[in-house]
C-alpha cells in the first residue's frame, strides 16, 4: 500500500527466503555429505565415526571390473533412453499442450502412467514379454525399459513450458512469413528448451538410478552399476560402496556441466532472456 | 495481448500444426507395445497360471479385506501428504532459484540434483547415521538442551518422511522453476506499480501463472511415491506399508505372481483416476 | 626331425581341437567377495583345465530364476547360484536339471545332508550359520540359549534387533522357524509365534533391519545392542574393524543358511564340468579361505582361525524347508498383520 512497505517488506522477505535457502540445502545435503566423507574412510568397514582418511576405497573401486563396466554401460543406456524419450516425448508434449480435444487430459494420463507402476512388477512384466519378443537379456531390452520410464518426465515438463508460453511469438513469426519447419526450429524449440533440458536431465537421472527394471536384465554385457552395487553391497558392506556412489554423483556434476556448456543449464531457471 | 487472452482464445490453425493429437502417436504406440502389453501378458499369465477364479479371487480378497484396504489408504495418504509437504518446502527454493540468483543459479541446480544421483541405499544409510538414537542430530540437540532425551526418529514415520521428501523435493522445484522463469516478470512489476503489496502480487499473480509447474512437480512426486518402496523398507522401522512394499514381499518371499499382478494394476488404476482428477481440476483453470 | 613334425602336427590339432570346442558358459554369483573368490577358486581352474571361458554375472537369485522361466529352451544362464527358497522354485517349475556322480565325479566327496534338501536337483556349496551377534560392551552377560536371548527382549535387558520380513529369504529360517522349532509349535499354527514377536515389539526394546547392513549400522550407531546375524557376516565385520562386535550360537545352535548350485534345464553340458572342478577339494579349499565360510567337500581341511569358527552341518539346525515353503503365504500375511503395524 504504502511507499515506506514496499521499500521495507521485501528486504526483511528476502532475507529470511535466503536463511530458508541455506536451510533447505543445509536439509539436502546432509546424507551426501555423510557418504562423501564415509568413502574416504580409512576403515574396511562401514565403522563410523572415522578415525582416518584415505584413498584406498577408491582404488578397491577402480580395481573392482563390475563397478567400472557397469558404470560405462549405464552411461550409455541413460543417454539412449533420454535421447529415444526426445525424439517421441518431445511430439507428444508440444500436440497436447496445444490441443483442443477433449481427449487430452485423458492421452496425457496415460503417457504418464508409467510413473505410478511399481518398477519391480513393471520389470518382470518386460522381461517375460521382450523374452517372448526373442529380445530376452540384450542392451536393447534395458533401453527400451529405461525409455518407458524416462517418457514422462520429458513429456510433463515440455508441456509446461510450452503451455505457459503463450501463442504470441509463433503467430507473429507466422503472420511474418515463416514456413512451420521455420516456426518449429526458430521460434517453437528455442521456447521449450527448458522444458527439455530439465525432462532430460530427469531421464537420465532415473536411469541411472534404476534398479528395479535393470536388476531383470543385467546379464554379463548387461549389467548397470545400480544392479552390480546392490549384489555387491548385499555381501559386502565397505566404503567402496560410498566411493563409486560418490563417482557417481561426480559424473552427473560433469555431465550437467557439459549440459550447461552446451545449452545453458540457466534456462531451467531462465535468467531472463 | 495478454497471457489470458491467448490462453482461452479459441483453437486456430497457428504455429507448427500440431493442434491436433497426432504428434503423440509415436509416444502412444510406444507405451502400447512397451508398457500396455506387457502388462496386460502378464495379468493374462497370472489368471491362466492360477486359474481365473483364483485370480478374481485375488482382486475380492483385495477390496473386501480391511488390512488391505487400509494399506490402499495409507499408499494414497503417503503420496499425497509427501507431495503437500514437497510443494510447501520446494515453491520458496524456485521462486528464489529463478528470482534471486545472478550467477549462483547453475551451482544451486548442481546441489539440488546431487542427492538424486547418490544410490538409493548410500542415501538411506547417511539418514540412518544422521538421525540415529545417538547420532549427531540427536546428540546436539541433547547438547543445547532442546530434548532431554534420546530421539527415536528412525523408530517413527517421521523418517519416512525425511527420507522421501529428501528424494522428491528436487522434482518439485525443478518443475516449478521451470515454469516459473517464462512467467513475465513485468506483470509481477506493474501489480507492485499498481499499489499491490508484494504478497498479494505474488498471491494474485505470480502463483497462479506458476500454476503449471505445481501441477507438474505434483503429479511427478505423487506418482513417484505411490510406486516406490525402498525408503519405505529401509527407514521408519517398517512402520509404513504400503502397497508397492507388499508387491515386492510378493516377489522376494511369496512368488506369488498372480496377487503381485493385482495389487499393481489396482495401484495403476487408483493413481491414474486421481491423476486423471488432478488434470480435469487444472483443466477449468486453463493447464492441461 | 621326424618326430618335431610329429609333435608339432599333433600340437596343432591340439589345439584345433580345443578351439572347436572352446565353448563360453554362463555362471551366476554372488557380489563382491564372493564374487572375486568364485572367479579365483572356480572360474580360473575350470578356464586353465578345459580351455573354455565362464562369464559370470554378479545379481541375486530371483533375477536369474526369473531370466531362466522367460527363456526356458534358450536359457541366459548355464549353471545357477541359488538360495534355498529360490532353489525349490526352480525345481517346482523343472527349471533345473537333477545332478548325479556320473556327471559331476566330485558329488561322492559331498555328504548326502547337502543334496537331500533339494531332492538331487543341486548341492550346497557353502554354508553359513545364523547365531547372535552382540557389542561387548553394552552386553556383558550375553544370554546362553536362544528362549533366554527372546526373552530377555521382553524383559528390557538389552535393545536387540531382529531380521524384518523384508529382508529376504533368510528371516523365515533364522527367525521364525527358529521360533516355532523353539516353542514347538507346528510351522501351521502362527498365532503363538506372532504374539511372543509382538511382546517383544511392544515392549519398546526391539528394532528390526530390512538390509543386512543396517544390521551393523544399527549396532554401531546404538539403535540396538544385540542382534541374530551370520557367521560369515559378522566375524568380517570384526575383523574388518568393528573391534566390540562379538559372535556366538546360542544353544541349541545355529540355523544353517546355505548357498546352492544349479545346472540349468536345457544350458550347456559343460555346466557339470563347472561343478565337477568347483566341488574339487582345492578349489572348494581355496573358496572357505577367501571368504570365511565352511564348504562341502568332506577332505577339506580349514586352517586357524577358520577351524575354531566354522561349525560342522552336523552341528547347525537344519530348518524344514520344505515345510516353510509350503507356509510361507501364511507366514507373511501374519506378520503383515501383526508385527507389521
Amino acid at each position: 500500500m504504502s511507499g515506506s512497505h514496499s521499500v521495507r517488506r521485501p528486504d526483511l522477505g528476502l532475507i529470511a527466503l535466503k536463511v530458508y535457502v541455506v536451510a533447505f540445502f543445509a536439509f539436502l545435503m546432509a546424507p551426501i555429505v555423510v557418504v562423501v566423507i564415509y568413502s574416504f574412510s580409512d576403515m574396511a568397514y562401514t565403522t563410523w565415526p572415522i578415525t582416518d582418511l584415505s584413498l584406498r576405497w577408491y582404488q578397491r573401486m577402480l580395481e573392482y571390473r563390475p563397478f567400472m563396466s557397469s558404470l560405462a554401460f549405464s552411461l550409455q543406456v541413460a543417454v539412449a533412453a533420454a535421447v529415444l524419450s526426445i525424439l517421441i516425448g518431445v511430439p507428444a508434449a508440444l500436440a497436447l499442450a496445444r490441443s483442443g480435444s477433449r481427449y487430452a487430459e485423458a492421452v496425457m494420463t496415460f503417457l504418464l502412467a508409467p510413473l505410478s507402476m511399481p518398477m519391480i512388477l513393471l520389470g518382470v512384466a518386460l522381461l517375460y514379454y521382450l523374452s517372448w519378443m526373442g529380445l530376452g537379456v540384450s542392451k536393447l531390452s534395458v533401453v527400451l525399459g529405461h525409455t518407458v520410464v524416462s517418457l514422462p518426465y520429458i513429456i510433463r515438463t515440455v508441456a509446461a513450458v510450452y503451455i505457459q508460453s503463450g501463442r504470441s511469438q509463433e503467430e507473429a513469426a507466422t503472420i511474418l512469413g515463416a514456413g512451420r519447419w521455420q516456426v518449429f526450429w526458430h521460434v517453437t524449440l528455442p521456447m521449450v528448451r527448458a522444458g527439455i533440458l530439465a525432462g532430460a536431465i530427469f531421464a537420465m537421472l532415473i536411469s541411472l538410478d534404476n534398479l528395479p527394471i535393470s536388476f531383470f536384465f543385467a546379464g554379463p554385457d548387461t549389467n548397470t552399476l545400480p544392479v552390480v552395487m546392490l549384489a555387491y553391497q548385499q555381501n559386502q558392506f565397505d566404503p567402496a560402496i560410498a566411493a563409486i556412489s560418490t563417482t557417481q554423483t561426480v559424473i552427473a556434476v560433469i555431465m550437467l556441466l557439459i549440459v550447461q556448456r552446451l545449452t545453458g543449464l540457466h534456462h531451467i531457471i531462465g535468467q531472463k532472456r | 495481448m495478454s497471457l489470458a487472452e491467448s490462453h482461452t482464445r479459441p483453437k486456430r490453425r497457428v504455429g507448427w500444426g500440431l493442434q491436433g493429437l497426432g504428434g503423440t502417436l509415436p509416444a502412444v504406440i510406444f507405451l502400447i507395445a512397451f508398457f500396455v502389453l506387457p502388462l496386460v501378458d502378464n495379468t493374462i499369465n497370472s489368471f491362466e497360471n492360477d486359474g481365473s477364479a483364483a485370480a478374481i479371487d485375488n482382486y475380492v480378497r483385495l477390496f473386501t479385506d480391511s488390512y488391505y484396504i487400509e494399506v490402499i489408504a495409507r499408499t494414497l495418504w503417503v503420496s499425497l501428504l509427501s507431495t503437500l509437504i514437497c510443494i510447501v518446502l520446494g515453491y520458496p527454493i524456485a521462486y528464489y532459484l529463478v528470482r534471486h540468483t545472478e550467477g549462483s543459479g547453475a551451482f544451486l541446480i548442481f546441489l539440488l540434483v546431487a542427492p538424486l544421483m547418490t544410490s538409493i541405499i548410500m542415501r538411506t544409510y547417511g539418514w540412518q547415521i544422521l538421525l540415529a538414537r545417538n547420532g549427531p542430530i540427536s546428540n546436539w540437540l541433547l547438547d543445547f538442551g532442546l530434548i532431554d532425551r534420546p530421539l527415536a526418529t528412525l523408530r517413527s514415520p517421521v523418517s519416512v518422511y525425511f527420507g522421501v521428501v529428501h528424494i522428491l523435493v528436487p522434482y518439485m522445484v525443478i518443475s516449478i522453476a521451470s515454469v516459473l522463469q517464462s512467467v513475465d516478470r513485468r506483470l509481477e512489476e506493474a501489480a507492485l506499480i499498481l499499489g499491490a503489496s508484494r504478497w498479494r502480487a505474488f498471491w494474485r499473480v505470480t502463483l497462479p501463472l506458476s500454476t503449471a509447474g505445481i501441477v507438474t512437480g505434483s503429479i511427478i512426486v505423487f506418482m513417484l511415491c505411490n510406486g516406490s518402496f525402498l525408503t519405505m523398507l529401509l527407514l521408519g522401522n517398517g512402520s509404513v506399508v504400503t502397497l508397492p512394499l507388499l508387491i515386492y514381499q510378493q516377489f522376494i518371499l511369496v512368488n506369488d505372481a498372480g496377487f503381485a499382478a493385482t495389487m499393481g494394476n489396482v495401484l495403476l488404476f487408483l493413481a491414474l483416476a486421481c491423476l486423471y482428477l488432478q488434470l480435469r481440476t487444472v483443466r477449468g483453470r486453463g493447464h492441461v | 626331425m621326424k618326430t618335431r613334425s610329429l609333435l608339432l602336427a599333433m600340437s596343432i590339432v591340439a589345439s584345433a581341437g580345443a578351439s572347436a570346442h572352446a565353448e563360453t558358459i554362463s555362471v551366476t554369483a554372488f557380489g563382491g567377495a564372493w564374487e572375486q573368490a568364485f572367479r579365483e577358486c572356480y572360474v580360473a581352474p575350470y578356464e586353465a583345465a578345459t580351455g573354455n571361458t565362464a562369464e559370470v554375472t554378479v545379481g541375486s537369485p530371483s533375477q536369474w530364476v526369473n531370466q531362466i522361466a522367460a527363456n526356458p529352451q534358450d536359457p541366459p544362464i548355464d549353471v545357477l547360484v541359488n538360495l534355498m527358497d529360490t532353489a525349490a522354485v526352480a525345481i517346482k517349475d523343472g527349471l533345473v536339471d537333477p545332478m548325479t556322480v556320473e556327471q559331476v565325479p566330485n558329488l561322492a566327496k559331498v555328504p548326502a545332508a547337502f543334496t537331500e534338501p533339494l531332492q538331487g536337483y543341486g548341492t550346497v556349496i557353502n554354508f553359513g550359520a545364523a547365531g547372535l551377534g552382540y557389542m561387548t560392551d553394552r552386553v556383558p552377560n550375553p544370554p546362553a540359549d536362544w528362549m533366554a536371548f527372546f526373552d530377555g527382549i521382553i524383559a528390557g535387558d538389552y535393545v536387540a534387533t531382529l531380521p524384518g520380513i523384508n529382508v529376504g529369504s533368510t528371516t523365515p529360517t533364522a527367525l521364525l522357524w527358529n521360533l516355532f522349532d523353539l516353542m514347538g509349535v507346528p510351522l501351521d499354527k502362527t498365532d503363538a509365534v506372532m504374539e511372543k514377536l509382538v511382546a517383544m515389539k511392544d515392549s519398546g526394546n526391539l528394532v528390526f533391519y530390512n538390509d543386512m547392513n543396517q544390521y551393523l549400522t544399527q549396532l554401531q550407531s546404538g539403535e540396538a545392542d544385540i542382534g541374530i546375524y551370520w557367521d560369515g557376516r559378522a566375524w568380517t565385520a570384526k575383523d574388518g574393524g568393528i573391534d566390540k562386535l562379538n559372535f556366538y550360537y546360542p544353544q541349541p545352535g545355529g540355523i544353517i543358511s546355505p548357498s546352492v548350485i544349479q545346472k540349468v534345464k536345457n544350458g550347456s553340458d559343460e555346466g557339470w564340468n563347472f561343478i565337477n572342478v568347483l566341488l574339487s577339494k582345492s578349489s572348494q579349499e581355496c573358496f572357505s579361505q577367501k571368504v570365511g565360510y565352511p564348504v562341502v567337500n568332506q577332505d577339506v581341511v580349514y586352517p586357524e582361525p577358520l577351524a575354531s569358527r566354522v561349525p560342522s552341518y552336523k552341528d547347525v539346525r537344519w530348518p524344514d524347508f520344505a515345510g516353510i515353503s509350503k507356509v510361507m503365504p501364511e507366514w507373511v500375511d501374519q506378520w503383515n498383520r501383526t508385527v507389521g503395524r
